[in-house]
């Protein structure tokens, strides 16, 4: 129950911040937050299941791409909930699909998989020119408004608090999916997958929905990238984009889920911060991952949260000594 | 008729050209168990390395020999500081070989640019042969024969002492250790060996292919495929694979170039359902 009013507490602070800061800041707080759904679902497979998909920008980029397709060529900005809705069920589809593939590989060969599979879409994305304009995207694709109850997400601040309210669901339903028997028997599978078997659970089954889920969120960060930008182009589907999600949450620390919500406001944060100064972001996001998979393979949420004991109970260490 | 043939010896001389680049990606799984996904930036490394040893070297065979070289050393170094103390986490050798992948890509980027560049065609081999109604390239020609040369000498390689070695200390480390094998060498070498089969793809590939950002990860994964299909760590699934993979490439390529990454992908999923471990591969 604490920690329940803690998280309410903290999505509350969260919901207020644009109003204190300058307006730049609401940009980044919504590409904070779409981060963090992506590298929570990213992180549902890598931290709970132990299964590290190295494309998982596909469903990102699918259920972007149908969104923005529908939007644009089929109701011309009107409707928006239906290229919504229809965004999140191509994701749907598309992991069912990849899913009955990609679950029955292991370790490595997972990897492997996701990461040429990924790719596919990519070069689709590239190659389809009629239907994607290829390299150059499609631009234009408007953000969602509610007609009836005259809301309009057009603005940025209002867009803010649509990506806010379900940013606030999806970390809700992942903290209760991760709580329930269900995440219990992902962490069973990821720590050994035969002793489970045994025990009678269908791991298969198990690992299937998860990747389901997991391609759900990612379709839903992909489409409130696209309606942030309203502008959708290959790089959505490209490796970086999955690599950014991976560095989120090995930044913050795999296997928990507030890991992913400070390694994507870290890497957001580095980004903006460095993309100042320099041309060279890719290098130095490259050198970043390489030093936190060297140094910190727990992540940074560890070494902050003994900071933080430490900090909190200094009285007692003294008397311990 | 012609254009059969035409593109079957298109794709065989591109099957080749894998087959060098994945032999090294798929040797160094198999003797040594490190995924090295820094496999394509080798490539790339070798190819823009290649431009600027023949400017000064002039004959392209000295160019490939030097750039496997360098490149061999560049993964030596790798193996030697860094990824032997990973060599029982895949996921960290995938992690940390992933964002070397990227740093080079950008390095290479910041280096020689954005534009694509090639690496002439050596006037010895620059003529073409007519047969029939076709002219094939001699170089191509040359392709096909280094492929060859090359499979048929790590085959030798394998069953050779060394080779044997090798295996035997990935069986049992200690006991290879034991009789007084210096294992880490072994280790080191391996490893460079299978770079410099990277680097030296990457400059024979150039005359044909070119260089231009983003090869890197285009080759590495068609490399990847070709793994899959035929089995990780097997040699002779690396050269079916990289035949398979090589030929529908080319043709899908010449019928309908929109789809031509997606039936290789389709040829990967369907061998996944069929084998997960590959066609040779061993679980």
């Amino acid at each position: 129950m604490k920690t329940f009013l803690k998280t309410i507490l903290l999505f509350a602070l969260l919901g207020v911040l644009p109003l204190l800061l300058p307006s730049y800041f609401t940009g980044i707080l919504i590409r904070i937050m779409i981060l963090i759904i992506f590298a929570m679902s990213l992180d549902l497979l890598m931290g709970y299941t132990g299964l590290t998909p190295l494309g998982h920008a596909a469903f990102f980029g699918i259920s972007g791409y149908t969104m923005a397709l529908l939007s644009l060529k089929i109701f011309h900005g009107s409707m928006p909930f239906i290229g919504f809705a229809a965004g999140i069920v191509a994701a749907i589809l598309c992991a069912a699909i990849l899913g009955l593939i990609v679950v029955r590989t292991k370790g490595v060969y997972f990897m492997m998989v996701t990461l040429a599979l990924g790719q596919m879409f990519w070069g689709l994305a590239v190659k389809w020119q009629q239907l994607t304009g290829g390299t150059d995207g499609l631009a234009g694709i408007s953000r969602p408004s509610i007609t009836f109850a005259s809301l309009n997400f057009s603005k940025e601040i209002n867009f803010f608090y649509f990506v806010l309210v379900l940013f606030g669901l999806s970390y809700f339903i992942m903290s209760l999916l991760l709580g329930s028997p269900f995440g219990h028997t992902l962490i069973g599978i990821r720590e050994n997958e035969k002793k489970m078997e045994i025990l009678g659970f269908n791991t298969w089954l198990h690992k299937y929905i998860a990747y389901i889920i997991a391609g759900t969120f990612a379709g839903l960060a992909g489409m409130l990238d696209v309606y942030y930008y309203q502008f959708v182009s290959p790089e959505i589907l490209d490796i970086g984009n999955s690599i950014g999600a991976l560095i989120a949450v090995i930044l913050g620390g795999s296997g928990r889920l507030f890991g992913s919500v400070i390694g994507a406001a870290l890497y957001v944060c580095l980004e903006q911060f460095i993309s100042a100064y320099t041309q060279r972001w890719v290098m130095v996001v490259g050198l970043l991952f390489i030093l936190v998979v060297i140094f910190a393979p727990l992540g940074l949420s560890p070494l902050l949260s003994r900071l933080w004991i430490s900090m909190r109970k200094p009285q007692k260490n003294r008397v311990g000594q | 008729m012609e254009f059969i043939f035409l593109q079957l010896f298109n794709g065989i001389s591109w099957a080749m050209l894998l087959f060098l680049f994945t032999a090294g990606f798929t040797l160094i799984f198999g003797l040594m168990k490190i995924i090295n996904l820094t496999h394509g930036s080798y490539y790339l490394f070798g190819a823009y390395f290649g431009i600027v040893v023949i400017s000064y070297a002039k004959n392209l065979l000295v160019t490939a020999i030097i750039g496997g070289i360098g490149i061999a050393i560049l993964g030596m170094l790798m193996q030697r500081f860094l990824l032997h103390r990973y060599e029982t986490s895949h996921q960290t050798q995938v992690l940390l070989t992933f964002g070397f992948t990227l740093f080079f890509a950008d390095l290479a980027l910041s280096i020689w640019g954005g534009e694509p560049k090639t690496i002439p065609v050596p006037h010895l081999l620059e003529s073409s042969i007519r047969l029939g109604g076709l002219t094939l390239p001699v170089y191509r020609f040359a392709l096909i024969l280094i492929g060859l040369l090359t499979a048929a000498l790590l085959w030798c390689f394998l069953k050779s002492k060394f080779g044997m070695l090798v295996r035997a200390g990935i069986e049992n480390e200690e006991m290879t250790a034991g009789v007084g094998v210096n294992i880490s060498l072994l280790k080191t070498l391996t490893f460079a060996g299978g770079a410099f089969l990277a680097g030296l793809a990457g400059v024979i590939g150039g005359p044909v292919i070119g260089v231009y950002p983003g090869l890197d990860m285009q080759i590495l994964l068609l490399s990847l495929v070709i793994v899959i299909i035929g089995g990780m760590g097997s040699l002779k699934g690396a050269f079916i694979g990289s035949l398979l993979v090589g030929l529908i490439d080319t043709f899908i390529k010449a019928l309908f170039p929109t789809f031509s990454l997606f039936a290789i992908f389709f040829i990967m999923a369907v061998t996944l359902v069929v084998r997960p471990s590959g066609l040779f591969g061993s679980e």
